[in-house]
């Protein structure tokens, strides 16, 4: 009990935070007390929860395509008939990863247009590798007696797979999912540039107008939300592990 | 182990994947044809003989190099018929230029044929490559790179977007290419000197390795556009306290506070895998070490960092290509770079002049990966040797 309440604290005081940032009153509070004395001080074309939102959704879709994606490809990957696939899915993943998100966006726009599709296009080429070798990691490292003697108990394969195999590689998967959503919140910024919406219009916004207060509102909203995030998932791959 | 792995269904794999993007390079459109650089593309036709003779050239080359009942494969037939293979695209390319030949602004630019004739190229030579004939691909894309070349020489990609984007931004570009290498190269030196002893540190003072952790970590979650927007005013007031540091050519606007974040968000990779790298050192080796008599000192630089530098090194090649690619984003804030031309390009929607951008920033961002992975394989070599 006293644990899993020591887990809540960081969540829920980050959340407070996000909210705090996101109101009129408080964030204005806030950047008078550390001094800024820039003339619109809060960036007032649009609601900044707004922005949080369409951020978060910007980042939610990509990162729940890109995680899916990779952990399938994971799965086929380690299926005994299909090994040959391993080196190609993560050859072909790390060069997807050397290839930069801005690049991707601008390739993508002639091809898209512009706005949210080629920004998630971008971030989902560019979140699948981390969760991809993690999967494959992941699962390789599974003694193969423990899946020998669930066949011997006569569990079918994908039994194996859903009740042994994944929830034994689950931690390493979770620590790829992790980074993933990190990154995937950052990038999700670039987004802006090409018209997607998210919290990088604040930072955007700042950057033409030469306004230090918005720039700053918009990247302590996408670092504190990067962590929010992260702590969120914290405490549901501790709960995973806990399970007996 | 083994007996798990069928070199029939990856070759088959390769052989459906190739066939299927050779069939998609007949059909779908090669070349697109524009009369400025906004206007919407329309498909120009190539003419049939060609694509006839690639698609004929593309299924022979498959037959050719397909195992049926363990056949010895007649190699020289097999790699001259894939090197017509991949001299092909520019064939057409030529071929397409004489018929057309656009005078600027009017250009040519390849479309999604174009790239399915390279892909099945690249598959076609690859499947050899596993059987042990691993020279055939190396031979088809030497010749296929003198093939690049030939035509360049004869003029025929004068016509196409990106180079007419080249010709009219050609005063600038170099100088472009250079800072962005300079950005680029320069950031991850300072990060390399911070990285190393900052991770080296975290390794010996376990006090301070969450410290360091959580800040270089922290910095990773800042958006980049931010950090560089936040170094701004900071730069600016600085400079405007001390006057010496304008004279150097650090102010508010420009290449240094991109050269500071830049280098910030290249700690993290370097700072990680030293410490990751230091603690993967078997504790028996620097038992046997310690009973020889080696100080301290000596037990890091002879036994500590050898060991563990194919991991930093690694770290420092995550580095570098990440700095490659953020430095596209310095340009937002004056500090130039290959950047311009793709923030230039995106405001214009002149798609060529993005492509001017972005392809010399892929192909860094590549060449450097791939050089830091040849010089892996060289540490690992001399490791083992040892």
């Amino acid at each position: 009990m006293q644990t899993s309440t020591k887990k809540l604290i960081s969540p829920i005081l980050l959340g407070t935070i996000l909210v705090a940032l996101t109101h009129p009153e408080s964030l204005t509070a806030i950047l008078t007390f550390l001094g800024f004395t820039d003339k619109p001080l809060i960036y007032d074309r649009q609601q900044l929860w707004i922005l949080l939102a369409e951020h978060s959704v910007l980042v939610a879709i990509s990162s729940i395509i890109s995680i899916s994606l990779a952990i399938l490809a994971g799965i086929v990957a380690t299926r005994k008939n299909y090994t040959y696939l391993e080196s190609a899915l993560s050859s072909l993943s790390s060069l997807l990863q050397t290839i930069p998100p801005v690049a991707v966006i601008s390739i993508a726009v002639p091809l898209m247009g512009f706005g949210f599709l080629p920004t998630i296009t971008a971030l989902i080429l560019y979140g699948i590798m981390p969760v991809l070798n993690n999967t494959i990691s992941g699962l390789k490292s599974i003694d193969p007696t423990v899946k020998e003697a669930a066949l011997g108990m006569g569990m079918t394969h994908a039994q194996i797979l859903i009740k042994i195999e994944l929830p034994l590689a689950w931690p390493v998967i979770t620590a790829g999912i992790r980074t993933n959503i990190i990154i995937n919140i950052g990038t999700a910024t670039l987004g802006a540039v090409i018209g997607a919406g998210g919290l990088g219009v604040i930072i955007m916004a700042g950057l033409i107008r030469d306004n230090l207060a918005m720039i700053l509102t918009g990247a302590s909203l996408s670092a504190i939300l990067a962590f929010f995030a992260d702590s969120i998932l914290e405490l549901l791959s501790r709960q995973k592990t806990q399970k007996p | 182990m083994r007996n798990s792995y069928s070199i029939k269904e990856r070759e088959f794999l390769l052989y459906a994947t190739g066939g299927i993007s050779a069939l998609a390079g007949f059909i779908l459109p090669v070349f697109m044809f524009s009369q400025n650089r906004v206007v919407n593309p329309y498909p120009i036709d190539t003419p049939f003989f060609i694509r006839t003779v690639y698609v004929f050239a593309a299924l022979t080359s498959l037959m050719l190099c397909y195992p049926y009942k363990k056949q010895q494969v007649n190699i020289r037939l097999a790699t001259i018929i894939l090197v017509v293979l991949a001299q092909i695209p520019w064939i057409m390319l030529a071929i397409v230029n004489n018929t057309i030949n656009p005078a600027p602004p009017a250009r040519i630019n390849p479309s999604l044929g174009f790239y399915f004739i390279l892909l099945s190229v690249f598959l076609l030579s690859s499947s050899l490559f596993y059987r042990g004939y691993r020279l055939v691909r190396k031979t088809v894309f030497t010749f296929m790179l003198a093939g690049v070349f030939a035509v360049g020489f004869m003029g025929v990609f004068n016509n196409l977007g990106i180079v007419r984007e080249y010709f009219s931004q050609s005063s600038v570009f170099l100088q472009a290419f250079f800072e962005h290498i300079r950005l680029a190269f320069g950031s991850t030196f300072f990060a390399i000197t911070i990285g190393l002893p900052l991770g080296i540190a975290a390794y010996k003072k376990h006090g301070a390795k969450p410290w360091i952790m959580s800040i270089t970590g922290g910095i990773q979650t800042i958006p980049s556009l931010a950090l560089f927007g936040f170094l701004i005013p900071i730069l600016a007031w600085l400079s405007y306290i001390f006057p010496v540091l304008r004279q150097i050519g650090i102010k508010g606007i420009g290449p240094a506070p991109a050269f500071i974040a830049l280098t910030l968000y290249g700690l993290l990779p370097i700072v990680r895998n030293t410490t990751e790298g230091l603690t993967t050192v078997e504790n028996s080796l620097l038992e046997a070490a310690r009973g020889m008599g080696l100080s301290k000192k000596q037990l890091f630089l002879w036994v500590e960092l050898p060991v563990a530098m194919p991991i930093v090194l690694a770290g420092i090649r995550t580095s570098s290509v990440q700095a490659v690619g953020l430095t596209t984003i310095a340009a937002l804030i004056g500090a130039g770079g290959l950047g311009r031309f793709v923030f230039m390009g995106l405001g214009q929607s002149a798609y060529d002049l993005v492509g001017l951008g972005v392809f010399p920033i892929v192909s860094l961002a590549i060449l450097t990966d791939k050089l830091w992975a040849f010089i892996l394989r060289k540490t690992d070599r001399s490791s083992t040797n040892d």
